[in-house]
């Protein structure tokens, strides 16, 4: 055992003394990871106090060319029934319309759910304002993005955590976001309120019985700011998270609708005892209408219940009951959720959030860059310390080594514990120069990679199990020393192309592939202050000791002389 | 562990290298060698390049196995008993095989802990071997700073470190300067006679061997071709002094070479190169080369150039070849060590 850390020791010395070696171990991941991090991480001038979360610039463009579902609807209507127009007025003007207290009057004939979104991401533009559905900030209860009671004592509500621009065009969008203006712009697609609300297509079959087409996947578009990864993150989770409750939203008006249309049947014209109102009439008198209709027909009753329901009125005039429960459990509950995201999708934020707020963006963008860029080169130092062996047998140090009274099993311990040693003083110091250079341009003292310390330490050393393992494997499978100088770092490129190394990023499937991947994201979780990195844990250690197995194997021939 | 005493230093017993030949006849790098080192001797084994002699000292050190036979180091099988027969013998490698990005001092420090030592005992070796190879004042330079003939110093102290019974130098001369060679000739000398450290030496060279071996083993396509002290390889070639004498051609006649032969004692042959030979031969002018081989040469040299003067050849030069190991090889092979 002491033969085996005298000569793991003697590499660790061999390589620490090497001034070419360290300018390629240390110095050129530094540099690169400064100078990214520099260009897409501002520097002391730019967010050196460290900016909060609660300001995210961001750019939403609304191409969203709406609905008219009342025309499509008043298809369902009769011939000469005029109610276009109308019935969905009736449905999505107010509260004041869902309770019945006739206050309200239509506005528009037409339907933008563009125009919630921008509502709700851009509260206090214009445009939010002049929005047809009127789902001002004023109507928006403050949402919490935790729930009430939450120990995370994080309060922020969409209004700050957001900075939103409203454009209108999405190439200057994109270009905002390319110049470093914003974390992400948010393009919605002109048939984005199509997809999301069935009865946008209605399709009518003999005029009596209708058919409402699935709800589609809505394509939100968000144009992420590759420098402000963990911005663009945020952005990306809220739009998702909302657009996830229009889609629900969606799907329970097609549920709803179908059930509608099956439970009215066929309509009886004749039975239409008076004429309808004229189309500016208050809502209320429109819905008396349908409601005295209901009374002595089926068809008018379900029709009433319908247009209740898509208004999420539990107090809707209409009493059908199984109308009225469905509007309550999944209408009614889908849109209340618009209004509180925090109690959908976009918890999973909650913690992140919290801690990330207390990361300068330059400290953000080095945990990223930085441990992509250490474990690619550290990638380099398992190969090619490995393929040192050869240089040893040049030099005879290794014949000397084995003409010593130490076994040949010692040696190649030795050796290989030394190439481990080796890669994870090469992580460690990396990590310490990397806060290190972050304190310095941000000019205070910062630890950029979170904590705990053991699981930093158990990370690093998983790591470099990994890539000397795989140093192990490639030197081991080579039958020649040239092949491994060509095969060696062909492999570490495309490990870091799958890994984000040069700075783009490949889908997570291929990425996945790649041990830079599990690396670099269990550095950035435990930078955000979260623990849970046993998985990336487990497979870095497993794919280390897979590496290490069949390398071993392969390699141990390389001692003979 | 322990060293047999009673057992020669080095015994090898029909040791024998082969090595596979894709498509062909394999090649006997080493064919069934048996030598016997005693303790306290500068034994060398002498050959040309390529003649088998590191793959011998490989074999011997442990570094590869033979094919068949085996050798044993203070009575312990290098094949059976690695451990206890590396720890008897120091290894002096042609290459100087050294950390070049490691000081002298850590250098020594590395193998000596390879060897078991550590703490103030090892301390206190490394200490002793800086200044027996004479390296106090640099021993915290790296290796890389280091000249050719230092590197040498470095690369024989580390052999030494662990004070071994027996010391393996394979060709420890190697590009080196006249002075450095000097130094290290002495320095084998002196761990034999101060020490009494026996060692096994390689070298290409004659004059090496000559100067150091107690006995020398000449090795030729990995057989040993010839083994003994210097005088018992002269003696089995049958070995002859030659007088090469550089005289005036005008007074010479075929006449002296009888006379010559019969009068002189102890001459077996005489060979005379008239002018125009002799200048082919690096003569200069009109003097011929007279060439007299005799048993004892200076013995024989006074009524050799007695002989010449009576008869009025007039003797310009006088150069007395003694035989050496050279000659034996070329005698055993037909070709020159160096060829």
């Amino acid at each position: 055992m002491r033969k085996i850390w005298t000569i793991a020791a003697k590499d660790l010395i061999a390589t620490y003394t090497d001034r070419n070696l360290l300018i390629i171990m240390l110095l050129t991941p530094l540099l690169l990871s400064t100078i990214i991090a520099l260009a897409f991480g501002g520097g002391a001038s730019g967010d050196s106090a460290g900016p909060s979360l609660s300001d995210i610039p961001i750019a939403i463009v609304n191409q969203d060319q709406g609905i008219n579902p009342a025309g499509e609807m008043g298809s369902l209507l009769p011939p000469g029934t005029d109610l276009r127009g109308t019935l969905f007025d009736l449905s999505l003007t107010s509260e004041s319309a869902i309770t019945g207290t006739d206050t309200t009057t239509a506005t528009s004939s037409g339907f933008n759910i563009g125009d919630v979104l921008v509502s709700i991401l851009a509260p206090d533009s214009p445009q939010a304002a002049a929005s047809t559905t009127s789902f001002s900030s004023d109507n928006l209860p403050a949402c919490p993005l935790v729930a009430e009671g939450s120990d995370s004592g994080y309060d922020t509500t969409l209004d700050q955590l957001f900075n939103t621009t409203v454009l209108t065009d999405t190439t200057a969008a994109r270009a905002g976001v390319e110049g470093g203006e914003y974390a992400a712009a948010i393009l919605i697609p002109p048939d984005f309120s199509n997809r999301i609300m069935p009865f946008g297509q209605f399709g009518a079959a003999d005029g009596a019985v209708a058919e409402i087409a699935p709800v589609q996947v809505a394509p939100v578009e968000v144009y992420a700011n590759a420098g402000m990864p963990i911005e663009a993150s945020v952005a990306r989770a809220v739009t998702e998270g909302i657009v996830g409750q229009f889609s629900r939203m969606g799907l329970a008006v097609q549920g709803l609708g179908d059930s509608a249309i099956e439970s009215m049947g066929p309509m009886d014209s004749e039975a239409l005892a008076e004429p309808p109102p004229a189309l500016t009439a208050p809502a209320g008198e429109w819905q008396a209408f349908l409601a005295r209709q209901g009374e002595n027909n089926a068809w008018f009753a379900a029709l009433a219940g319908l247009v209740g329901g898509l208004s999420g009125g539990n107090d809707s005039a209409v009493t059908d009951e199984n109308m009225d429960e469905n509007i309550g459990d999944e209408v009614g509950g889908a849109l209340a959720c618009l209004f509180a995201p925090g109690a959908g999708s976009i918890t999973i934020m909650r913690e992140p959030v919290n801690k990330l707020q207390e990361q300068p963006r330059f400290a953000r963008v080095m945990v990223q860059v930085g441990s992509a860029q250490a474990v690619f080169f550290a990638l380099f130092t398992g190969v090619f310390g490995v393929l040192s062996i050869y240089d040893e047998r040049k030099q005879w140090t290794l014949q000397r080594m084995l003409a010593s009274p130490t076994s040949r099993t010692t040696v190649l311990t030795g050796f290989l514990t030394g190439n481990v040693v080796v890669v994870l003083a090469q992580l460690a110091l990396l990590m310490l120069f990397l806060t290190g250079i972050s304190s310095l341009i941000l000019r205070r003292p910062i630890f950029i990679w979170g904590g705990p310390w053991y699981l930093l330490l158990l990370l690093m050393a998983a790591i470099s199990i990994c890539v000397a393992g795989l140093g192990v494997l490639v030197v081991g499978l080579a039958r020649r020393e040239e092949q491994v100088q060509v095969f060696g770092p062909m492999v570490n490129m495309f490990l870091g192309a799958l890994g984000g190394s040069f700075g783009f990023y490949v889908p997570a499937a291929l990425a996945n592939l790649s041990l830079i991947t599990w690396a670099t994201d269990a550095f950035r979780t435990l930078a955000t202050g979260e623990t849970d990195i046993w998985l990336n844990l487990t497979v870095l250690a497993v794919q280390g000791a897979l590496f290490f197995g069949v390398g071993v194997w392969l390699f141990r021939k390389r001692l003979d002389l | 562990m322990a060293d047999n005493g009673a057992a020669p230093m080095i015994l090898t017993e029909h040791l024998t290298k082969t090595y596979p030949n894709r498509g062909g006849k394999p090649i006997e790098a080493v064919k069934n060698v048996n030598l016997t080192v005693e303790r306290g001797e500068i034994f060398s084994l002498l050959g040309p390049n390529g003649a088998g002699k590191t793959t011998t000292i490989s074999m011997i050190s442990g570094l590869i196995k033979p094919t068949a036979g085996d050798a044993f180091i203070g009575g312990h099988s290098i094949t059976r008993e690695p451990m206890a027969a590396k720890q008897l013998m120091g290894f002096v490698p042609q290459e100087v095989a050294l950390y070049p990005q490691l000081s002298a001092r850590q250098n020594l420090v590395f193998f000596g802990k390879l060897y078991g030592h550590y703490g103030a005992e090892l301390q206190r070796r490394v200490d002793e071997v800086l200044a027996f190879i004479d390296l106090t004042d640099r021993q915290k330079d790296r290796i890389e700073t280091f000249s050719g003939g230092m590197k040498r110093r470095v690369n024989i102290g580390v052999g030494l470190l662990h004070k071994p019974d027996l010391i393996y130098m394979d060709e420890p001369t190697v590009g080196i300067d006249p002075q450095n060679r000097r130094r290290i000739l002495d320095t084998v000398k002196q761990l034999r006679d101060e020490q009494g450290m026996t060692v096994l030496y390689t070298t290409h060279m004659m004059e090496e061997a000559q100067e150091l071996s107690d006995r020398v083993a000449i090795i030729d396509h990995g057989e040993i071709i010839a083994l003994g002290t210097q005088g018992e390889l002269t003696q089995q070639v049958g070995g002859q002094d030659q007088l090469e004498l550089t005289i005036d051609g005008a007074g010479w006649s075929e006449e002296l070479i009888s006379t010559l032969e019969q009068q002189v004692k102890g001459v077996s042959r005489v060979q005379y190169l008239p002018p125009d030979e002799a200048a082919l031969d690096g003569g200069i002018g009109l003097t011929g080369k007279l060439n007299v081989f005799v048993g004892q040469g200076r013995r024989a040299l006074p009524d050799v150039i007695e002989l010449l003067n009576r008869a009025g050849v007039d003797v310009q030069s006088v150069k007395v070849q003694e035989p050496d190991l050279e000659a034996v090889f070329l005698a055993l092979t037909g070709r020159a060590l160096r060829d």
